[in-house]
């Protein structure tokens, strides 16, 4: 075994650190740079927060942020507003749903009526803990109307998002041309691997399609779905790595597999990882915790980026 | 002073199985697994639930969360038996559907792993529905003859009301009599070591069609039964 002397490892200690730095310097937004890859989360990945409208549900999770060392996120909209994303629509099934109808029509009131400094507190309470919110994910659908699209991007301002990313479809984007226009804001479409339906993100063909709608149309590329899909992330992010603001880490299958712990699945991790980093990408990495563990989330969500730091090494 | 070393010795081998069974807060979520069911073989099934995945979208007793279907309700899920429908459903996912993310399939998965994650699905489903038909804030008033036709069908051929439960309406009322015919004693009662109770057939075949019917009684059902039996003086 080699022997280090107390200076020695001191040295190696702080040399090893610099890796994760969670850097809360008001000039400049904090940031979890790993090997020049800028890190952060997508909140979905805290699996034990309290439900939508508690009050303790943002200090929770700023809790679990500040426990992985990530500084910065993109919430959710279920963990910003008093009801759950289903509530506005986002699943297809609950729209179906008899009480659906009275429920999407208080989300809405709720939105136009509450005062935009309720999105104004929930940056403060990230930005005094040393956190930021860089994108907003509202999954915009049919079921909004122009007056609450309006009104959610002036909330997305208000969190002090650089825009949105959204697990949406081609006939939305369709619809929400005009908005980024005037709001001079981007939406990046997040993509899963339904194959069946061509009005969903799953190909680049259908990414294509968007992209070529609007310049502050962008990309949240999900490696783990687009690999579940059967499509090459690492192909993808060298032709549009000028439009792809961050993409979410996750370990799928072919074939439609199951999600797995990092580095057992078919997902190029290590290969996208290095790419961004090689090629310099202004490409953010947002960790996405969604497989099967006994540990609590925020343990897993730790190992997820201890395996990019790894392959980044 | 024999004694003693023999205590110590204990004493230690107790600190040493101790620490090694500890599991901590870090490698296991008690607040979502919850704490080990006295059952070991429902123990490993519900963990196999949990660590392929299925439980953070489905729900650990299967209150689903997210666009996943819910099991507790599925019909699918209420027709199968030892997993004829759900053993093909997993290993193929469901790739053609409306929702945003298909239901991924899990081929890669062994038959034994298959078969655990269809024993919890089953068994939370009849947790889960016996919950729901006692905690009912607004219980169904039962029509008896309703309920008679509804035994004839689905209990005459084990149950009689001159037999095995003459008098049970006497025996029980209310919610004591609903909760003894939704689930009775022998569904909860522990694994036996003894290998001849263990094979004995008849308690296995009644177990598992008491555990088929508590998936699948509706509300009204489960309240004309009760009504039905309520008569059996």
């Amino acid at each position: 075994m080699t022997k280090h002397s107390r200076r020695a490892f001191a040295k190696l200690a702080t040399a090893s650190v610099p890796l994760l730095t969670l850097d809360a310097h008001p000039a400049e937004p904090p940031a979890t740079i790993i090997n020049g890859v800028r890190f952060g989360v997508e909140t979905f990945s805290f699996h034990d927060l309290p439900p939508a409208g508690d009050p303790q549900l943002v200090p929770t999770l700023i809790r679990d942020m500040k426990d992985a060392r990530i500084a910065e996120c993109e919430i959710m909209s279920g963990h910003v507003e008093p009801m759950g994303s289903y509530a506005t629509g986002w699943w297809v099934a609950t729209r179906r749903d008899p009480g659906f109808p009275k429920m999407r029509e208080d989300a809405r009131r709720w939105r136009l009526s509450v005062p935009m400094e309720y999105y104004g507190k929930v940056r403060r309470l990230f930005e005094q803990a040393g956190l930021s919110i860089f994108l907003y994910n509202v999954n915009f659908n049919e079921t909004f109307t122009d007056e609450e699209r309006d009104r959610t991007f002036e909330a997305a301002k208000e969190l002090g998002a650089a825009g949105f990313s959204s697990s949406t479809v081609l006939s939305e984007a369709q619809r929400l041309v005009p908005f980024v226009e005037r709001h001079r804001m981007f939406v990046a479409m997040h993509n899963h691997n339904n194959l069946v339906d061509p009005d969903q993100f799953a190909t680049p063909a259908s990414f294509q399609k968007a992209l070529d709608m609007s310049e502050y149309f962008k990309v949240t590329l999900d490696i783990g779905h687009f690999t579940a899909g059967n499509n090459d992330a690492v192909d993808f992010i060298s032709k549009h790595h000028d439009r792809i603001v961050n993409i979410h880490v996750r370990d799928r299958k072919r074939n439609n597999g199951r999600n797995m712990p990092f580095g057992q699945g078919d997902t190029p991790i290590k290969e996208v990882l290095q790419l961004i980093r090689d090629n310099r990408y202004p490409i953010r990495c947002y960790i996405e915790y969604e497989y099967g563990s006994f540990r609590p989330s925020t343990e897993e969500v730790k190992r997820c980026l201890e395996y990019c730091k790894q392959v980044l090494a | 002073m024999k004694q003693l070393f023999r205590m110590i010795g204990v004493l230690a081998l107790a600190t040493v199985l101790a620490a090694a069974q500890s599991v901590s807060k870090e490698t296991y979520d008690f607040n979502f697994i919850g704490q080990p069911l006295p059952d070991t073989v429902l123990q490993h099934a519900k963990e196999t639930f949990v660590l392929f995945g299925c439980a953070y979208c489905h729900g650990l007793n299967l209150v689903t969360r997210g666009e996943a279907t819910d099991l507790m309700h599925s019909r699918l899920v209420g027709q199968d038996v030892d997993g004829n429908l759900i053993r093909p459903l997993l290993r193929a996912g469901i790739p053609q559907t409306a929702k945003l993310s298909p239901m991924p399939q899990f081929s890669d998965l062994s038959d034994q792993q298959i078969g655990a994650l269809v024993l919890w699905i089953h068994y939370a489903r009849s947790e889960g529905r016996f919950k729901e038909l006692t905690e009912a804030k607004d219980p169904l008033v039962g029509d008896a003859g309703k309920g008679k036709a509804y035994f004839d069908q689905k209990c005459a051929s084990c149950h009689s009301g001159s037999g095995d439960l003459a008098g049970v309406g006497k025996k029980y009322s209310g919610a004591a009599l609903k909760t003894a015919f939704l689930k009775p004693r022998t569904l909860d009662r522990p694994r036996s070591w003894r290998v001849d109770e263990l094979h004995d057939a008849k308690t296995v075949v009644a177990k598992a069609q008491h555990r088929a019917l508590l998936e699948n009684y509706s509300a009204e059902d489960a309240s004309n039964v009760t009504a039905f039996l309520a008569t059996l003086k």
